[in-house]
């Protein structure tokens, strides 16, 4: 499928859940049982919660990946995985052996 | 199968026996155990019980009932899941420590009193540590330091807070607890391993630098022995409410910023464990099916996320987003088994996530404030938002980065590990009446195919993929890190040992050089007494002499003698005196 059909895909995706928004019982008790409550919860919940960490938390808390330890290796999978070793390139298979 | 052996042993004695199993058959060995353990837990029932006499006490290292067995059949079922994902490793130490791991977590939850519990505790945490020394290299090495120091920690408050416990009530049998000092020290030595708001930091500091396999291990067991722990000592504890609700936004929040591809799986733990929690805090019959089927679908889908992460850093040797990017055309198999999970955990209709989480949160409608079940649904976008979303768009789509990504072949059992993983999601997402069966307190009043509970799953994914898609140029992954509680701990450690240790070592140093110079000079003076007489007594001073000038020797020896016997007599003096 190209991207065009999963497009299309994915509107019509939001109004069949528009759609069955409406159906069924629709007499509202809580706030939460209006037809569109939870698309626009959706829509609106992820902006807030984007801002809150991207806006709000970032940058305060933000530091370098270095900043604990300049020797901090987390990203570092050569005694770990084949891929990352310095040879990866001459074995391009998985040896049977050593890797987790 | 077994008559009433505790199902943990059954693992911790294959963890024993595996060492002795040919090298080559050890990763196949590994299955024996869970699968002996699922059989054993056939033939168990609720109500069966084993005493075994300790000193003066009665332990009841096996108490079965419908929570201890839910927890139970997961914890082997993804213990032989984990093992397929493993098949192709050799590494002993790891494949004995993931069985002892699995072996304690399963010991734990069939645990009848505080001493098993606390046995089993702290097995756990030593075992899973070394899951995380086992990659080998510095960074791991400091951070399982750290991570076992945190669950030591844990364990202790457990420990004191049960002996306290006994002592006041002179019980050691773990049920419902009631408020006192002692039960609250005991739950802080719970909330340590849940991964509770403010120490869960060690979640997310220790599994992003665990090996490939043994963050699938670590994922399943200890936060939710935990969840099981909680459950069955401070169901109704309304403080869990608010613990939980902190756990699952502020998870979700770190998860938003994280780099690393496990860190956000990591911190997407504490944000799941924060709806058990909540769960587990509302205390309704519901709620608690809720916590404890979500702990159950949890284990699964989060499983198969660390196996679907896993097996890309595999095959790229890369974990961090801003390092991955387009891997689509290479490694698509992949993504798919990671939406499998990425949906479930989202709860997306059809899949596990949808049969649970829902679950808990009309518990909440039911038994609590609207309030609580605002945030729930909040974290429940949170969730979407950065592991069904940013995570798979910047690692398989978006941009290719800079340095183009080479992967390698990801072998056979991983991929096995991760359709079994698949296929148990969609089956329990689409039928989930057999673990509806076993959940504790009767019949569950919950259908999560009703309308309204579609109508919330579609509405809520949908439009939150439609403002992700608005703002994605926003959410792209910088290479940071996020302060967290574990600064306290990590650089607050380093400046109370500068101003508390540093200037001990320096006064001992310092003490230390002053005494040897003042022996120094005493045996320099001891060498030729003489000469600092004469120096003294204004005469001449005399060179020290060389070895050829035989009539200073001569005066030296005798003189030396002198001083010696003065010495001695002065000596035998004292000693008649104190006699």
């Amino acid at each position: 499928m190209q991207t065009r059909h999963w497009r299309l895909l994915f509107g019509a995706g939001l109004l069949g859940s528009v759609i069955l928004g409406f159906l069924g019982d629709t007499a509202p008790v809580y706030i939460w049982d209006f037809a569109l409550f939870f698309a626009i919860f959706g829509l609106l919940g992820c902006l807030l919660l984007s801002y809150l960490a991207k806006g709000l938390v970032s940058p305060v808390l933000d530091r370098p990946e270095d900043f604990y330890s300049e020797t901090d290796t987390e990203g570092d999978w050569s005694t770990q995985t084949p891929a990352a070793r310095p040879d990866a390139d001459a074995h391009r298979t998985p040896s049977s052996s050593g890797e987790g | 199968m077994f008559g009433l052996l505790p199902p943990g042993l059954i693992l911790i004695l294959g963890a024993l026996l595996l060492p002795l199993v040919p090298r080559n058959a050890r990763a196949w060995a590994f299955l024996v155990p869970p699968v002996l353990a699922l059989l054993h837990l056939g033939g168990l029932e609720s109500g069966d019980q084993a005493t075994w006499s300790f000193a003066t006490f009665e332990l009841v290292p096996l108490y079965v009932d419908t929570l201890a067995l839910v927890f139970g059949w997961i914890f082997a079922l993804v213990a032989l899941v984990a093992g397929v994902y493993a098949l192709h490793l050799r590494d002993t130490g790891q494949q004995v420590s993931a069985l002892l791991y699995a072996g304690s977590g399963l010991g734990a939850v069939f645990a009848g009193d505080l001493f098993t519990l606390f046995f089993f505790w702290e097995i756990m945490a030593f075992a899973s540590a070394y899951l995380v020394w086992a990659r080998r290299t510095e960074e791991s090495y400091a951070s399982a330091m750290r991570y076992l120091f945190v669950h030591l920690l844990g364990g202790s408050l457990l420990m004191g807070g049960a002996l306290w416990h006994i002592s006041q009530t002179g019980s050691i049998a773990f049920t419902a607890f009631e408020p006192s000092a002692a039960t609250w020290l005991i739950l802080g030595g719970f909330a340590v391993n849940a991964a509770v708001v403010p120490f869960h930091a060690w979640i997310a500091d220790a599994y992003p630098r665990g090996t490939i396999t043994g963050s699938v291990f670590l994922s399943a067991f200890t936060t939710k022995t935990a969840v099981y722990t909680l459950a069955r000592g401070y169901l109704g504890w309304e403080v869990l409410i608010w613990a939980g609700l902190l756990m699952a936004l502020w998870g979700v929040t770190y998860a938003i910023l994280s780099n690393d591809i496990r860190r956000v799986l990591a911190y997407h733990i504490v944000s799941q464990v924060g709806f058990m929690v909540t769960g587990i805090g509302i205390g309704t019959e519901l709620a608690l099916q809720g916590a404890t089927s979500h702990a159950y679908t949890h284990i699964l889908y989060k499983g198969l996320l660390f196996m679907a992460t896993g097996a890309v850093i595999y095959a790229t040797g890369r974990s961090k987003m801003t390092e991955l990017g387009g891997l689509m055309r290479q490694i698509p198999a992949t993504f798919w088994f990671y939406m499998v999970a990425a949906l479930s955990i989202s709860s997306a209709p059809f899949f596990s996530g949808f049969i649970s989480k829902p679950m808990t949160i009309s518990a909440a409608e039911y038994a609590s404030t609207p309030t609580v079940v605002l945030l729930l649904h909040l974290a429940s976008v949170g969730t979407f938002l950065s592991v069904g979303l940013k995570l798979p768009y910047f690692t398989w789509f978006g941009d290719a980065p800079k340095e183009p990504v080479k992967t390698v072949a990801i072998p056979w059992n991983m991929y096995a590990a991760m359709g079994i993983g698949a296929a148990l999601n969609v089956i329990l997402g689409i039928w989930p009446d057999p673990l509806y069966a076993i959940l504790p307190g009767g019949v569950v009043d919950f259908d999560p195919y009703e309308l309204k509970n579609l109508k919330k799953g579609f509405q809520l994914l949908l439009f939150t993929a439609l403002a992700f898609f608005a703002i994605v140029a926003y959410l792209k992954p910088k290479p940071k890190i996020q302060l967290d509680t574990d600064w306290f701990y990590r650089v607050s450690a380093e400046r109370a040992w500068n101003a508390t240790v540093v200037p001990v070592e320096r006064f001992f140093k310092w003490w230390e050089g002053a005494s040897w110079g003042a022996a120094g000079t005493v045996a320099r003076a001891g060498i030729d007494p003489v000469r600092w007489i004469r120096a003294l007594s204004g005469a001449e001073p005399v060179p020290i002499s060389s070895p050829g000038e035989t009539s200073s020797t001569t005066f030296r020896v005798s003189m030396t003698v002198m001083m010696v016997l003065l010495v001695g007599a002065l000596g035998l003096i004292m000693l008649l005196m104190v006699i």
